[in-house]
């Protein structure tokens, strides 16, 4: 099977559903998905040449065949499994996807959780102007091909919305659950978020699969802050190996604004992030912190743009990797200050600790600017464990082994340390010393 | 502010000091680019059969080819065909001493204050002078010739040593790299040409002046530099062109071959005219430059100071090749008015223990665009690479820009590389301590730039490191940030 057979797919799954819709094509969202759609398809799967792409080729990925369409019927394995990996997270509050659908049944406290959800259809009906604004607004970068796939296929898409003034004390988890018992597939999921001003709130964002075969996340999102709210994501990639996600995030903020983003990402075969931010008012702050942990064959890339739009603002980002056996990690991160944007502060470093000679790191700090009264820098460094520093703990009697997981856990709980939910940071903190004590066996 | 806009006033209106045209009679190629053109260029040059058969494989290369799209500089597109791409000031008989060459190109290296005559020897540089692609007098030889190190201009060297020509042509640029490459293996004029040969020291700086001079000549210079083992050379290459009002192209190349032990020390200062305060003509500089650390421990160092043309668009290379070699990049940028740069640096680290250093600072005042384009790659066999990288920006005024694209591809785990990268403008603070003590706000940035620049200018050769703080002072006179 081909990239070929990925469009072919696509294409027929996207014109069943657009027959499915009885005459309301004209419907806005519908006409939306349908300009994406053909936004693909004249883009289609990029390839090595476009430099947003140079690093990684998709077309090993895509030579899987991949369906669209997921059973409807949850089998009782899957049933338990999603039941058991929510036992085991323990969320407070808990939005449930299955196969890129919501399952009421099986969302946890959300009736009392401060936030409003809303089918995407369903918003537009209700606030059909400000949908407008909304939906597929966010100028949307070159590199985000993938973006147009979830936008099209976006029928199940939703709206987190948080009235002005909301403060949630408890951070939403948003599980996506992917059964590939029948097939691999293709599970497209397309959300927005609205904060409304003063409003205060946090997500968690994890996929999980199930099956044998492998499941491709396309997911997109759009974040929308107002005035003084604050909005914390957490992205924790851990799924299992057979499994690969492609993830978009545009976040738009005004003035006063907060946003603190933190991706962890140490499963999956590939994992795409394109992240980006734009500032729209004074005062705005942007937080971005990865984390990736790549091993075998892994191919995590991180591409990242905060566009400094307005006069003000401050950005503070962070990427930490650490690769091992033959794994490739990509970092990009663009950071534009535009002419306007007097007084601006970007900070940006990207620090990688390559642990095998078989391991790549390819990395792209970008900064383009156009205003003079700035601070901007970025930094980059590579390189293996430092051989003083292990030295020294062993001279003090540890172990090589205790020595190396001490140093690397250490460098990596920098970005860990930016995760608030504490049950999360223990359990990436668990899985990060089993990953390594695999390694130094 | 009123001070400041004054000051700004003052400095765009400055001409371009080198700005004159030399009337000598000229001999042309027809206009435009065709396979006949090569042979003619060849034919006029008596080159030996191998390398119109060079030119031909590039010519007929290039032809496949599309122009690059992808650089940070935007300019109208090119057109190839309107382009002469021979001019030599016709040939008188052979010239015996400097009396005998035409006193009008004598005029013209005087106000560029080349020390070509005997008084100014003592100056203790050997001029290859290169006045519109032909080599016209070159001094020094007897005493280069002494040592074995052949210094002449690639014509000449065809002739005299085409087995090294033959063996180091395109060796490091072959002809398929680039657009531009291909173009300039095809009809590249003339240029230097430098041998070392083992165990020798070059006793002197060796130095070359290209100038563009015809209307409508694109000036395609190759220059060629082998240092065999143990040997060292400093080569410094300066550039002024007189004003024109069409954009003129500029496509060399440059290949430095550095064997066992070897060290070449490569500077240029470049001030080509940059094209007025509107942003219209000047001089397209669209070079490819790169050496080779073949040899272990060998050491291939540039060094640039870029204030002139209207674009600029070239990253010299070096490949660290040898085990234990060093490579090092230092530039200053410097764009004004409508200038633009994408400049930088590729170290393609091969070889075990190689180190590379790249410190390039960038300035943009005006409305100009600077670009810094950085490539570190270390390939797996290259164990205990070491890089450091960095990349400084200053702006003055709000309407230029400062860009930054390194990428770092680091394939094993006992390397280091580091980059760091910062974009400011000159701080408030300092000016005022400079101010407070006397000091003009001119003369306060003068001396805040020359500070900034100094870690670069501090590599240039003497004289080299004179001209360039001229050069840097008059480029930004008054652009008060």
């Amino acid at each position: 099977m081909s990239v070929d057979s990925f469009v072919q797919n696509f294409k027929n799954t996207f014109e069943t559903a657009q027959k499915a819709l009885n005459g309301s094509s004209k419907f806005y969202p519908n006409v939306v998905r349908a300009n994406a759609f053909e936004s693909f398809l004249k883009s289609g799967i990029p390839t090595t040449k476009n430099e947003e792409w140079k690093y990684v080729n998709l077309f090993p990925f895509f030579s899987i065949d991949f369906q669209f369409s997921a059973s409807q019927v949850i089998s009782n394995e899957f049933a338990i499994f999603i039941k058991d990996s929510i036992e085991s997270i323990n969320p407070d509050v808990a939005l449930v996807l299955v196969n890129g659908k919501i399952l009421p049944q099986l969302c946890k406290n959300l009736d009392s959780y401060e936030g409003k959800i809303l089918g995407l259809d369903q918003y537009y009906n209700e606030h059909p102007d400000e949908f407008t604004t909304l939906f597929h607004s966010l100028q949307l970068s070159p590199n985000t091909i993938f973006e147009n796939v979830s936008t099209a296929l976006s029928f199940d898409g939703f709206v987190v919305q948080y009235d002005k003034n909301v403060v949630t004390e408890k951070p939403l988890f948003l599980l996506n659950f992917i059964d590939t018992t029948n097939n691999h597939i293709v599970i497209p999921t397309r959300y927005i978020v609205k904060a409304e001003k003063l409003s205060q709130a946090s997500i968690i964002e994890q996929t999980l699969t199930f099956g044998p075969n492998t499941s491709l996340s396309i997911a997109t999102s759009e974040v929308f802050v107002d005035e003084q709210a604050n909005v914390t994501i957490v992205k924790l990639q851990n799924d299992k190996k057979e499994s690969i996600v492609l993830d978009s995030m545009s976040i738009a903020q005004k003035s006063s604004s907060t946003v603190t983003s933190t991706t962890v990402s140490y499963g999956s075969s590939l994992i795409r992030n394109n992240h980006r931010a734009v500032h729209n008012g004074s005062n705005v702050h942007t937080n971005m912190f990865g984390l990736a942990i790549a091993q075998d064959k892994q191919v995590i890339d991180n591409h990242t743009e905060i566009d400094h739009a307005t006069a003000h603002c401050s950005s503070t980002e962070s990427y930490k990797h650490i690769l091992s056996d033959s794994s490739t990690v990509v970092f990009n991160g663009k950071v534009y200050v535009r002419e306007q944007a007097q007084k601006t502060n970007a900070y940006q470093s990207n620090k990688t600790i390559l642990l095998s000679d078989t391991a790549t790191i390819n990395s792209k700090p970008q900064l383009e600017i156009f205003a003079d009264d700035v601070k901007c820098s970025h930094g980059a460094t590579c390189g293996g464990i430092d051989e003083e520093a292990i030295f020294y703990l062993r001279s003090r009697g540890i172990s090589t082994k205790d020595a190396m997981s001490m140093l690397t856990l250490a460098f990596a709980e920098d970005v860990i340390m930016k995760i608030e939910n504490e049950s999360v940071r223990t359990r990436i903190e668990e899985d990060f010393l089993t990953l390594l004590s695999n390694r130094t066996k | 502010m009123a001070n400041e806009n004054e000051l700004l006033t003052e400095l765009t209106d400055s001409e371009y000091k080198y700005g004159f045209t030399s009337d000598i009679e000229q001999e042309y190629a027809p206009k435009g680019l065709s396979e006949d053109t090569v042979r003619f260029i060849s034919q006029k040059k008596n080159e030996p059969e191998f390398l119109l058969e060079f030119r031909l494989k590039a010519y007929r290369h290039w032809l496949t080819m599309k122009d690059p799209q992808w650089q940070n500089v935007n300019f109208p597109t090119i057109d190839f065909q309107d382009i002469i791409y021979y001019a030599a000031p016709k040939k008188k008989q052979e010239l015996q001493s400097l009396d005998e060459v035409d006193p009008e190109l004598l005029k013209t290296f005087e106000k560029l204050g080349i020390p070509l005559s005997e008084q100014k020897m003592l100056a203790g540089v050997a001029v290859d002078a290169v006045f519109d692609s032909v080599s016209v007098a070159t001094t020094f030889k007897d005493k280069l010739a002494e040592k074995g190190i052949v210094f002449c201009s690639f014509s000449e060297a065809v002739h005299s040593h085409p087995e090294l020509i033959k063996k180091y042509l395109g060796s490091v640029v072959p002809y398929t790299d680039n657009f531009y490459a291909a173009l300039n293996s095809a009809v590249f004029s003339d240029g230097s040409f430098c041998y070392i040969p083992k165990g020798v020291r070059c006793p002197m700086e060796l130095s070359t002046y290209f100038r563009i001079n015809a209307k409508n000549t694109g000036q395609f210079e190759r220059t060629l530099i082998i240092a065999d083992d143990e040997s060292y050379v400093s080569y410094l290459e300066g550039c002024t062109a007189p004003m024109r009002d069409e954009n003129q192209l500029h496509a060399a190349v440059v290949e430095l071959v550095a064997h066992e032990k070897a060290e070449i020390k490569y500077s240029t200062v470049q001030n080509w005219y940059p094209g007025d305060k509107n942003g219209v003509g000047g001089i397209y500089n669209f070079v490819t430059k790169r050496g080779i650390c073949k040899g272990i421990s060998s050491k291939i160092s540039w060094t640039q100071v870029e204030t002139g043309s209207a674009i600029t668009w070239k990253y010299p290379s070096v490949v660290l090749q040898g085990d234990n070699s060093v490579g090092e990049f230092y530039s200053v940028a410097v764009t004004n008015n409508f200038q633009q740069a994408d400049t930088g640096t590729k170290m393609i680290h091969t070889g075990k223990n190689t180190r590379s250093r790249i410190v390039s600072k960038g300035i943009s005042a005006g409305k100009s665009q600077n670009s810094y384009r950085g490539l570190v790659k270390v390939l797996k066999k290259a164990e205990n690479a070491r890089n450091f990288s960095q990349c400084d920006s200053l702006l003055m005024g709000d309407t230029c820009g400062a860009h930054t694209f390194p990428y770092l591809e680091i394939g094993n785990s006992s390397s280091v590389v580091e980059h760091e990268a910062t974009t400011s403008k000159i701080n408030e603070d300092i000016l005022f301590y400079c101010n407070q003590r006397g000091i003009s706000q001119e003369d306060a940035v003068a001396l805040i730039v020359n500070g900034y620049c100094k870690e670069v200018l501090n590599q240039l050769p003497m004289e080299f490191a004179v001209e360039a703080q001229k050069l840097l002072a008059i480029s930004l006179e008054g652009s008060v940030g």
